[in-house]
């Protein structure tokens, strides 16, 4: 129940600071609610017992990526353009609705999926995970079983299963880096 | 296995996690369509980003996998990338224009270059079309007067395919 | 042919290897050697140019092909038996069926192919003389020799499809031949005419050919175009009945292949072209109208008789088509005023007669009438051209006369040819013409019988008075010429004689079997043997004597007429209307340019509105302003607004997954 509570609050507090974002007229603004959304977000992550996601979720997005917004906001100097020329009605029109219309295709696929218990798939006892499923009698999906999402579980999966990928996104960074470089150094005419 | 995460466990009903994410996508996509400012638009791309990032929870959880929480940091790593590029590209923009109003950045539309000239088939009685022929190029030099290039060429081959296109950069 | 490979055991053995040799050799040689002559003509200029040189190697090849096939003919009859040699190669060969190409020289095939080439060479040798001084000479003769080996072609040839081909081949050669004079408009016009209307009856032809060929697959189970398989098929296999159920369709499939004929020996619908076919050089116009191409029609249709006879009422159709052919063309003829006009209405009307006895199932007096009349036709037609050569190109027998006196040979051998057409005198004609009027005394299979042997009779006389008109017109009087008129060269007399004589005498070979109540007179019955069918041919004197008193009696009619009358002629004042129908071609022609100008032009136009207004300016148009339509509408979506785009992405992605839920939904 505390769990519910604490899930409702959070999440909550997400999806609220996300629609904040992206009304405010202010640049500042919607980067500072984007911060919260990014704290509300990890703490639903911790909730959900996926510790090391909620970590770094503040870590990289509400600690780098957003510094990285605000530091470019401020150095453009955004207070002249927040006067920005307002969308045409139509378009913003046709935004909402299918923004709209998404929520309720997903909500319906959701209940759907819900009716065909994908959400609850059946315990398997493998074998990697037998001592879980001995451990947890009353569970009966998967769902039920405690998943492990401390940063050690973590790393076992991390440099095991996915090491390749993990260096793939080491050289995407790099040349993320490198690319910005030169897109900010390069006099463009 | 610590007590404190099977205390925390399944009480929260995965369908909210699930609805969270897709309310967040939404959130994201209006900002991305109604917004304007390219770095609100980058900002409404992180919003979508993290919604997907929280269904990937939510699913290395209906299968008891660890690999969705991978993913979420792969998608993180794939987002600061993408970020530190798109803010470059911002600031680059923001140098040639002075603005980071996307509708200021409209080089890709298209130019209206009037009507295309008629083509005249082979055989075709002349007196029978010419008129209608003669007004064609008529708009063709009047109708251009649309700023940026002018359709400054006179027409060459009167009965033949003449295609105005080619003149132009 | 592999006798040829045998040891040679012994002198008198070696005798029977170059018979039998000689047998396997000569029906391809018959058939290749004009060929090879039109090759060699084509091939080097040199013997283009000398146009003597190409004549002399025509001729040689026509008459060795003439002495070839004598040969053949009487060698089997030294002892005792006749021969069939076939010479074949399989051609095409698809699946079970197989198409063979190659000769089969039966007693049919033999005679025709000896008056083909018999008659060819007396051409060929006058020809010499006629185009004397032409400087296209060599170009003749090479084309002549392709003329006469397509002709070969058909005659030895053993399937319909091999017929078809060469049937074409005489259309290409009749059309080169026929606008030889090319530089003369209306002989251009002329080759078109024949060619274009011949197509007309070779479309027919081709379909009934397809028909014959399907129903006999039908039949006997083998499809074949072999003349045999076919005739088997008819008489053993009950074809005309099984003809898919349908005796109505053996009918038209007979009358499909008569449309074959109809175009090539110029039958009532189709015998437009024949009398334009007289542009050609005289030479051109006496082998066409003797010996070949009209001849074609005929000879096929008696090879391919079991056909007609496949089917109960088709017969009826071509006796009749026949005898209207037989009709008019003799109506025709009496207003000519060109001497070559006449012989050429005179041979449609003799066609007419030959087609007569095809539907009355006398296909040996068929046979019997195109022999002498090729050897009378052949004789007219040259000595026409004798005349016209020795009045200096002028063919207005109005401009004629007095000829008697100043071309004596021309004059006594057309007076043989003239008797032996008109059937006066136990001459040629005479025996062959009442053959084919004999088989419709009594003849209760043909609808109208009696109509037609009286129309048949008329024709007779008709025949008498246009061929002494002709002559009265041509010989009689005196001379109204502008150039002095001069007997021929003896190169050009010498094969009227050779012809003369023949006509003289060929009409003796079939005498009927009753006339002197001793057996076996009718040695032409006998020379066709194994292809002579029905019943023979008999003598009935009450009928003969009829139609000599008719003939007599149109030949003094026109003595009176014209003998006198110095090329005026009063008929056109006394017949009125009628002259005036008969001398505008019963409006046939007309008709046939009304439909060409008005209908046909008139469907043209249609196509042409409807080509123009629909195709181009409805779909081609319609299509290009559709596209540039859309066009300029889409471009006003390249905005260029990141915004638009966007959404437009995103409305789009929305409706994607909203189908794909709709389908979730519905399975």
């Amino acid at each position: 129940m505390a769990t519910q509570v604490l899930y409702i609050l959070f999440g909550g507090m997400a999806l609220g600071a996300a629609l904040l974002a992206v009304t405010r007229k202010n640049p500042v603004a919607s980067a500072i609610w984007l911060v919260v959304m990014f704290f509300g977000l990890a703490a639903t992550y911790v909730v959900m017992e996926a510790f090391f996601v909620g970590a770094i979720q503040i870590l990289v997005y509400a600690g780098a990526i957003m510094v990285l917004f605000l530091f470019v906001i401020m150095l453009l100097d955004l207070r002249q353009q927040m006067l920005e020329g307002k969308p045409t009605t139509r378009l913003r029109f046709f935004g909402v609705l299918a923004a709209l219309l998404f929520l309720v295709v997903g909500v319906v696929a959701l209940g759907d999926a819900k009716d065909r218990g994908l959400l609850h798939r059946a315990v398997t006892p493998l074998p990697r995970e037998a001592d879980i499923v001995a451990a947890n009698p009353d569970a009966t999906s998967l769902v039920d079983l405690p998943l492990d999402g401390t940063a050690g579980a973590i790393a076992d999966e991390m440099f095991t299963r996915w090491v390749l990928p993990f260096e793939v996104a080491s050289v995407i960074l790099l040349g993320a880096i490198l690319g910005a470089v030169i897109l900010t150094k390069r006099r463009l005419t | 296995m610590t007590a404190a995460a099977s205390f925390l466990a399944v009480t929260v009903p995965i369908e909210w996690s699930i609805f969270l994410g897709l309310a967040l996508f939404a959130v994201g996509l209006i900002g991305v369509t109604c917004r304007r400012n390219i770095l609100l638009m980058l900002l409404s791309v992180e919003i979508m980003l993290n919604a997907v990032n929280v269904l990937f929870v939510a699913f290395s959880r209906v299968h008891h996998d660890l690999a969705g929480q991978v993913f979420v940091f792969f998608a993180m790593t794939i987002a600061a990338a993408e970020v530190a590029v798109g803010l470059a590209i911002v600031i680059a923009v923001y140098r040639l224009r002075q603005s980071t109003d996307v509708d200021d950045a409209q080089d890709l539309h298209d130019v209206d270059h009037g009507p295309l000239p008629r083509i005249v088939l082979e055989g075709e009685d002349q007196h029978h079309h010419d008129h209608d022929h003669h007004d064609d190029h008529e708009h063709g030099h009047a109708g251009d007067g649309h700023g940026d290039e002018a359709h400054g060429h006179d027409a060459e081959g009167h009965a033949a395919a003449v295609s105005g296109e080619d003149h132009h950069g | 042919m592999a006798d040829l490979l045998l040891p040679l055991a012994s002198a008198g053995h070696a005798a029977e290897v170059v018979t039998e040799g000689f047998k396997a050799w000569a029906p391809w040689l018959v058939l290749f050697i004009p060929l090879g002559v039109a090759f060699l003509v084509a091939a080097m200029p040199p013997l283009r140019k000398r146009g003597n040189a190409a004549a002399a190697l025509a001729i040689a090849g026509v008459a060795t092909g003439f002495i070839l096939t004598t040969v053949l003919y009487f060698l089997p009859l030294l002892g005792g038996h006749g021969a069939t040699y076939e010479a074949v190669v399989d051609w095409i060969v698809v699946g079970d069926v197989v198409i063979q190409f190659g000769s089969r020289l039966d007693s049919l095939a033999l005679i025709m192919t000896m008056v083909v080439t018999g008659i060819g060479t007396a051409i060929f040798v006058y020809a010499l003389g006629y185009m004397h001084g032409d400087p296209a000479m060599g170009r003749f003769y090479g084309k002549f020799s392709l003329f006469v080996f397509s002709m070969l072609g058909i005659v030895i040839s053993p399937n319909f499809f091999q017929t078809f081909v060469f049937w074409e081949l005489v259309g290409v050669s009749s059309y080169l031949l026929i606008g030889y004079y090319w530089k003369k408009h209306s002989a251009g016009e002329a080759a078109k005419k024949a060619f274009l209307t011949n197509r007309v009856g070779d479309f027919g032809f081709l379909l009934g050919i397809l028909m014959v060929w399907t129903a006999v697959g039908e039949a006997t189970g083998t499809l074949s175009f072999d003349f045999e398989v076919i005739r088997h098929a008819v008489f053993e296999e009950g074809y005309g009945a099984s003809f898919f159920g349908s005796s109505w369709l053996a009918g038209l499939g007979a009358i499909l292949v008569f449309c074959g004929c109809m175009g090539k020996s110029a039958q009532f619908p189709l015998h437009v072209w024949l009398p334009d076919a007289m542009e050609g050089p005289t030479p051109v116009s006496a082998l066409m109208h003797a010996a070949t191409m009209v001849a074609a029609g005929i000879y096929m249709m008696i090879r391919c008789f079991f056909v007609l006879q496949g089917s109960s009422w088709a017969p009826t159709v071509v006796a009749w088509l026949g005898g209207i052919t037989a009709f008019i063309a003799a109506t025709m003829a009496i207003t000519q005023r060109d001497i070559k006009k006449v012989l050429a209405y005179s041979t449609l009307s003799q066609l007419g007669y030959m087609t007569m006895a095809l539907g009355a199932g006398a296909y040996t007096a068929a046979m019997f009438h195109l022999t002498t009349h090729a050897c009378f036709k052949a004789l007219l037609f040259l000595c026409a051209g004798s005349v016209i050569h020795g009045c200096h190109h002028e063919q207005d027998m109005t401009h004629m006369g007095g000829l008697k006196s100043l071309m004596p040979s021309t004059y006594r051998t057309w007076m043989i040819g003239t008797v032996s057409l008109t059937a006066i005198l136990p001459i040629a004609g005479w025996w062959s013409k009442d053959e084919i009027l004999g088989s419709y005394v009594g003849n209760a299979s043909i609808a109208g019988g009696p109509l037609l042997l009286i129309l048949g009779l008329a024709v007779a006389g008709m025949t008498a008075f246009y061929m002494f008109r002709a002559t009265h017109m041509t010989f009689s009087g005196s001379y109204r010429g502008h150039h002095p008129a001069h007997e021929s060269p003896k190169v050009m007399t010498g094969p009227l004689w050779a012809l003369a004589i023949a006509s003289l005498f060929v009409g003796f070979i079939g005498i009927p079997d009753n006339t002197f109540g001793t057996a076996h007179t009718n040695i032409f019955e006998h020379l066709l043997h194994d292809w002579h069918v029905g019943e023979s041919a008999h003598l009935h004197v009450w009928l003969a004597a009829l139609s000599t008193v008719i003939a007599i009696g149109g030949a003094l009619l026109a003595r009176a007429i014209y003998a006198k009358s110095e090329g005026k002629d009063p008929l056109p004042a006394k017949l009125g209307g009628i002259w005036t129908l008969c001398n505008e071609l019963w409006y046939v022609d007309r008709f046939y340019l009304w439909l060409v100008r008005t209908v046909q032009q008139g469907i043209a136009n249609v196509c042409w509105w409807f080509e123009r207004n629909v195709i181009i300016q409805g779909a081609i148009n319609g299509l290009s302003q559709g596209t540039r339509a859309s066009g300029e509408a889409l471009r006003r979506a390249q905005s260029g607004r990141l915004g638009a785009y966007v959404t437009s992405f995103v409305v789009g992605a929305v409706i994607v997954l909203l189908v794909v839920l709709v389908q979730l939904q519905l399975r």
